[in-house]
């Protein structure tokens, strides 16, 4: 039927119209009108709005419905403000300000409602349409945009601020480019970060990045000028004046675009992680307190097992490391650490002796709070490998390998000891246990003589890995007979475990805050892409080179040379350019009146519809622009018009309502139609922002997509608004699906408003929705138990915010009685009657 | 304007008289937008048919991933003949390839064996043994082509004549165009069997930008169909009734004070929402078909997967869907897409396929449905005659994507049985007759719905926008 009257009205129109081609003097691209406003007589209020409205219905002999009552209006203004319905109780004490001063009542209401940070949700959600925000790419892979949401938490933010729309349009068209870009203004730039993206493997990539810049002037045109650019694609646009050249010219301001994801700091989230880390902090100083009162046990490094002599070197080298020689013949590695190296050390012998065995120790220590200790060794993680230990003896200038026959170490990883002293690059492996001592023994092959005045020379190297060998260590000799035994173990295994609280707490310490945003850089220098027309829109033709430019049919752009992003957003709000102003202030009527004054609110071209009120559509496009482009401000205005607060009630249901003699009623948004079931259920979770939430999907939903995963979200997260509902493009969630949320790929100006059986199946049966009615009915029964009537009123104020009618009282009284002499159980009863209620075409409407 | 041949005849008697009221002094602009107000269920129609519709049902059998045409329908002896040798460089250039590298690239010839069969001497693969002995039905187009080579972009030009994302599908043109019969079920339902799952998800059945209601509607094949259509636990079917009769009595009290009509719709969507409980499960309730039946569609075999069993359902549920009026109907199955082990995955998908598609054609012919239903097979493209060595394949044992030609049938519908249209060269690489672009092949099934593919069109963002956009040739040839 809106269908039948709309098209019975627009013949009308049409028939008035003069038929102006695309020659130039189409409406909207002339400039915009200051109206006359014409007095009317006997008007309520002072609004030019009014005095529009009522001076059109007047000539064709109408005039205004009489003012919808208080609770419709309190109803209206919430569903239109914040997308939400009000308590029993706000109801009530508006009613009683509207006893006292019924102006002043509305007009403290709207002004609540505009300042409520919910506003910024509801008329995000409103932006978000155009935007096509989804949280995954689309297309085949479909992967997800884990940041995403910093973007529409932006929107909400904005909206809530009433950043004057030209700001906040600049900042989404070209935040980037602005001087000394804020972190706002860049993730604000991430507007066009929103369109699909083709990832599958053995795509075009280049004609993916064209199809996404094509959409991005498509999306610009429909969001700023109510233009369809994107016809003049291929070819010049078939009705409006937009060649392709002109297309292209659009197109170059956008062709140097590329995809950034940007760190970004919320002081909040800082805050929160900065608290944690404080805690975190002051666990770990308690956990080292218990630690400093522990005593370590003595035999560290552990006691000898039979008799060694330390060395005493007196010249120690090696190439790219500094080695140094420790009062205790201990040799300490300082300094950089090669990729590989060889120590070599040398000892004097200062009696005769005959050996048998050499001993090598190497000294690690744990620590005794946060510190891990000391490592024995310089590679990563405190590792080492001892590919060779070739000892030589020296006697009067000349040098003599001395033949070792076995090795064994108290511990090695992996690697086979003996290789020590063979050509190899593996040894002696130490990559555990490296905060504790170790030790290898060496036996030689036979007992060997060493002169006085001798020398031992030890050539100790390291083959894989940077500067992986030991770090503190030192050689020993021994002249006992085979066989030799190893030190003792000196870990004392009581430390290792009181040890461990500290080493678990070091190893979870609370993560930084890691947020990104999707942003953009521009291209600059040689990186710069030409831009070419696309013969017939083929991205592989290429035809005339374009600069960046706009429509000969629009006024010029200021500056010639080097015009940017930033100068086109600038230019969109030129004060004489007819467009901007027209386009946004129609969709903010749209959203107050269920249409806008042009129906087409994303065709303002030849093809589109005409206004039905042009002046109206005037005086708001220059009240929008002369208040500094504040949206709260014009719909205040709006609001408080009488247009705005007439009954929506049918009077005559063969005219239809193109003159606005009533209000429109209409079934509201599929997110509104989730939130107010939260909301008059009392499980509503009022937390704004955030990662996107995914309530509860049956599997074979999510399992059409290729490899989805959807993690249910948990507690309040369940009942968070619709439009924080994870959009993963090929799983649209269903709900939101069948009430006409769109599908995300293009900029969606007007929603369709259908209606149709799976919606009624949805409020019926969607398990989300019988919970709210479960819960619902169960607490009024708490409340009311048995005074049926009284609980019927109940619920007609909680979803309806009114009273019933008798008539309707009887209907669900006797529904009641019904359900509850089949069921036998008077809180089932009471929740099927909060079923019926919650499934009213009336629950669902905006009237 | 031959209304009554699409609606039944009490409707269009009631149509009339609206008609006939209207026509006073109202032009025919309002009469359109009130015979929106009659249309039925989920879709509601304004346009009527340009002439006498051949087909009124469609049920189209989607095989996901561009199924091997040189080894189900194309016999190409000379490929066999040249296995691993390199192609002409002529036909290679400008070719692009979604994972085959060109230089080393070398022709795959076909271990099938194929035969002639039926009246005609239609020739078909040993891998279809059931559909074979349905050559007189079917109209074998051998030279499809089109111009995507990726699954997405390929799937979305064959189901919405655009490679793009957001546009109508053909069953939602369909159900826009003509209504659907169905008083109690969908006009539109998509079935599923996959594999690796849809690249595209539920755009696959979306209505794009037309009004959602002519979005295709998931039936699964079985405990609840659609989704929420099982009433809460707590909930009795009693009470599902009286909450009903008590939410539409309340909504009348709401319409006699406001006359809005949205109210007058969302009644009536509540009664058909209750019609729906019951008949949807009634529709996948197969008690009532005969075991001979089920077992003709192959019920009853048991493969690992399941594939088999649920394809077979789904098959016979489609026959029972258009029975009950549903205007279109598809079957996904998921994957054809071999890009390696070729011979084994071919032979498990038509194992899979074959016999129920066979069963469905015969079971439409039997009940004297096939006339007016249009069944549709094919994928999104074809398969390369080069064997596919993506860098990493240690052998060679599949093919690639191959937009250039591939092979799709038709039955029924209007359209002539026992043909084979157009003729691919001599190695299968590209079309030599009777080339038919997807743009043609909608414009064709328009056309056996009784549209002028030009005329049938929405306006969307300015533009008045159509399923074959600026192109589109009916094949004449198809038709009985």
């Amino acid at each position: 039927m809106r269908f039948c009257a709309t098209w019975l009205f627009l013949s009308f129109v049409l028939s008035l119209l003069p038929a102006n081609a695309a020659n130039g003097n189409h409406w909207a691209f002339e400039a915009i009108s200051d109206p006359v406003i014409p007095t009317v007589a006997g008007q309520l209020r002072e609004s030019p709005i009014d005095s529009l409205v009522v001076n059109r219905l007047q000539s064709e002999n109408l005039e205004l419905s009489p003012e919808a009552p208080p609770e419709v209006l309190f109803r209206r203004l919430h569903l239109d403000l914040v997308g939400l319905l009000p308590s029993p109780e706000k109801l009530n004490r508006f009613l009683a300000d509207w006893q006292r001063d019924p102006e002043a009542a509305y007009a403290a209401a709207v002004d609540e409602l505009l300042e409520s940070p919910h506003f910024g949700e509801h008329w995000a959600r409103h932006w978000l349409d155009l935007a096509r925000y989804g949280d995954s790419d689309g297309y085949l892979g479909d992967t997800l945009r884990p940041w995403a949401w910093v973007y529409r938490d932006w929107v909400i933010d904005a909206i809530n601020r009433d950043q004057p729309f030209d700001q906040f349009s600049i900042e989404q068209l070209a935040g980037d480019l602005l001087p000394d870009a804020t972190q706002e203004q860049k993730i604000a730039v991430g507007f066009h970060r929103n369109n699909l993206k083709n990832t599958e493997a053995g795509a075009d990539r280049e004609l993916d990045r064209t199809q996404q810049v094509v959409n991005r002037v498509a999306t610009t045109g429909t969001v700023w000028m109510g233009l369809t650019v994107a016809c003049a694609e291929c070819h010049d646009h078939k009705h409006d004046p937009i060649s392709q050249k002109e297309f292209f010219e659009l197109y170059a301001f956008f062709n140097n675009m590329q995809d950034s994801d940007i760190s970004v700091r919320f002081e909040e989230e800082w805050t929160a992680y900065e608290k944690k880390r404080k805690i975190w902090e002051k666990e770990l100083e308690k956990l080292e307190r218990g630690l400093a009162s522990y005593t370590l046990p003595p035999g560290n490094p552990g006691s000898p097992v039979g008799n060694w002599k330390i060395l005493s070197p007196d010249k120690v080298e090696a190439a790219g490391t500094d080695l140094e020689i420790r009062k205790d013949g201990s040799i300490l590695a300082t300094g950089k650490t090669p990729t590989t190296v060889t120590y070599f050390v040398e000892a004097p012998v200062e009696r005769s002796e005959t050996i048998t065995a050499f001993k090598l120790e190497v000294r690690g220590a744990f620590g005794k709070g946060r510190e891990k200790g000391v490592p024995v060794g310089r590679g990563n993680d405190g590792e080492f490998i001892l590919s060779m230990f070739f000892p030589d003896l020296i006697i009067d200038g000349k040098a003599k390998r001395l033949p070792i026959v076995s090795a064994k170490a108290t511990h090695s990883d992996g690697q086979d000891v003996a290789e020590t002293f063979q050509p190899s690059n593996e040894g002696w492996r130490i990559a555990s246990k490296t905060y504790e001592d170790h030790a290898i023994l060496f036996e030689l092959a036979e007992p060997i003589a060493l002169p006085k005045g001798s020398r031992l020379k030890f050539s100790l190297g390291q083959k894989s890995g940077t500067g992986n060998l030991m770090r503190h260590f030192q050689i020993s000799t021994s002249a006992d007979p085979p066989p030799f035994q190893l030190p003792a173990d000196k870990v004392d295994p009581k430390w290792a475990v009181l040890r461990l609280p500290i080493e678990k707490h070091l190893a979870n310490p609370p993560g930084k805050p890691q947020s990104k945003a999707q942003s953009f850089l521009e291209l600059s220098g040689s990186d710069r892409r030409e831009t070419f027309i696309h013969v017939r829109g083929d991205y592989t033709r290429e035809g005339e080179q374009v600069t960046p430019g706009t429509l000969a049919v629009l006024p010029a752009m200021p500056g010639k040379e080097h015009r940017n992003r930033l100068d086109f957003a600038r230019w969109l709000f030129e004060p004489d350019h007819p467009l901007t102003a027209r386009v946004a202030a129609n969709r903010i009527w749209q959203h107050l009146f269920g249409e806008g004054i042009v129906r087409t609110s994303d065709d303002f071209g030849t093809h589109g519809d005409p206004p039905s009120h042009p002046e109206l559509l005037d005086w708001l496009a220059k009240e929008f622009q002369g208040s500094g482009w504040s949206r709260k401000a014009l719909i205040r205005k709006i609001v408080l018009s009488s247009t705005y607060r007439q009954a929506s009630t049918n009077r005559h249901p063969d005219l239809p309502n193109t003159l606005l003699w009533r209000q429109n009623s209409f079934r509201v948004p599929a997110e509104t139609v989730r939130d107010i079931h939260l909301v008059a259920s009392g499980l509503f979770e009022p937390k704004i922002g955030g990662p996107g939430v995914h309530p509860p999907l049956p599997d074979h939903v999510a399992a059409v997509g290729r490899s989805v995963k959807w993690p249910e979200s948990t507690g309040p997260d369940r009942y968070r608004r619709g439009m924080y509902i994870f959009l993963k493009r090929t799983v649209l969630y269903p709900m939101l699906t069948t009430f006409d949320a769109p599908d995300t790929s293009v900029a969606c100006s007007r929603r369709e408003k259908t209606n149709t059986p799976m919606q009624a199946l949805t409020l019926l049966n969607d398990p989300v929705f019988y919970e709210c009615a479960e819960t619902l009915g169960r607490e009024i029964y708490t409340t009311h138990r048995a005074d049926t009537e009284s609980a019927i009123d109940a619920l007609y104020l909680r979803c309806l915010n009114r009273l019933p009618k008798d008539s309707e009282r009887d209907t669900l009284l006797s529904a009641h009685d019904d359900f509850q002499s089949h069921g036998k159980d008077p809180q089932l009863a009471m929740i099927a009657t909060a079923r019926v209620v919650m499934n009213l075409d009336e629950f669902i409407s905006r009237d | 304007m031959n209304l009554s041949a699409v609606i039944d005849p009490a409707q269009f008697q009631e149509m009339v008289s609206r008609r006939r009221f209207l026509s006073n002094g109202i032009g025919s602009l309002a009469l359109a937008s009130m015979l929106r107000d009659d249309g039925l269920l989920a879709s509601e129609s304004t346009r009527t048919p340009h002439f006498a519709p051949k087909a009124k049902r469609c049920i189209y059998l989607f095989m996901e991933g561009g199924p091997s045409q040189m080894d189900l329908f194309d016999p190409k002896p000379k490929l066999n003949e040249l296995d691993g040798q390199p192609m002409p460089d002529s036909l290679l250039e400008g070719v692009k390839f979604a994972f085959t590298q060109k230089e080393s690239a070398r022709l795959l010839g076909s271990p099938r064996t194929f035969r002639k069969y039926g009246d005609c001497g239609m020739e078909m693969s040993d891998l279809l043994p059931h559909l074979s002995r349905h050559a007189d039905d079917i109209a074998l187009i051998r030279s499809m082509y089109c111009d995507q080579f990726n699954h997405l972009p390929g799937q979305l030009l064959m189901l919405t004549g655009t490679p793009f994302r957001g546009w109508p599908t053909l069953g939602s043109w369909l159900n826009y165009g003509l209504g659907s019969p169905s008083r109690d079920l969908p006009g539109y339902v998509a079935m599923t069997t996959l594999g690796r799952g849809l690249p595209g998800g539920a755009a696959s059945w979306s209505s794009g930008f037309l009004p959602s209601s002519y979005s295709g509607a998931l039936f699964r094949n079985e405990g609840s169909p659609v989704l929420n259509l099982a009433n809460p636990d707590t909930i009795s079917p009693e009470m599902q009734r009286r909450t009903i009769e008590a939410v539409n009595d309340l909504n009348r009290q709401r319409y006699s004070q406001t006359q809005n009509p949205e109210i007058a719709s969302r009644i009536k969507n509540y009664e058909l929402a209750y019609r729906m409980q019951s008949a949807a499960p009634e529709l996948i309730d197969l008690s009532d078909e005969p075991d001979s039946l089920k077992e003709a569609y192959g019920l009853n075999r048991r493969d690992k997967t399941g594939f088999e069993a649920s394809f077979a359902r789904n098959c016979l549920l489609a026959r029972r869907l258009v029975e009950r009026g549903t205007r279109f109907v598809t079957l996904f199955l998921s994957t054809w897409d071999q890009h390696s082990k070729l011979d084994s995955e071919l032979a498990t998908n038509t194992r899979i396929s074959d016999q129920p598609i066979a069963a469905l054609l015969q079971d439409l012919k039997d009940r004297g449905l096939l006339d007016e239903t249009l069944v549709v097979w094919g994928g999104e493209f074809g398969r390369t005659p080069l064997g596919e060595n993506r860098s990493g394949f240690k052998t060679v044992t599949g093919r690639d994507h191959h937009p250039y030609s591939f092979s799709l049938w038709m039955a029924g519908g209007g359209v002539k049985g026992g043909q084979t249209i157009g003729r691919t060269d001599e190695i299968g690489w590209g079309v030599e007759e009777d080339p038919v672009h997807v743009h043609d092949l909608h414009a064709t099934i328009l056309h056996l719905f009784g549209f002028d593919h030009e005329e049938l069109t929405y306006r969307f963002q300015g533009r008045d926008f159509r399923l074959t956009d600026v192109h589109g040739k009916v094949v004449e040839k198809l038709f009985a």
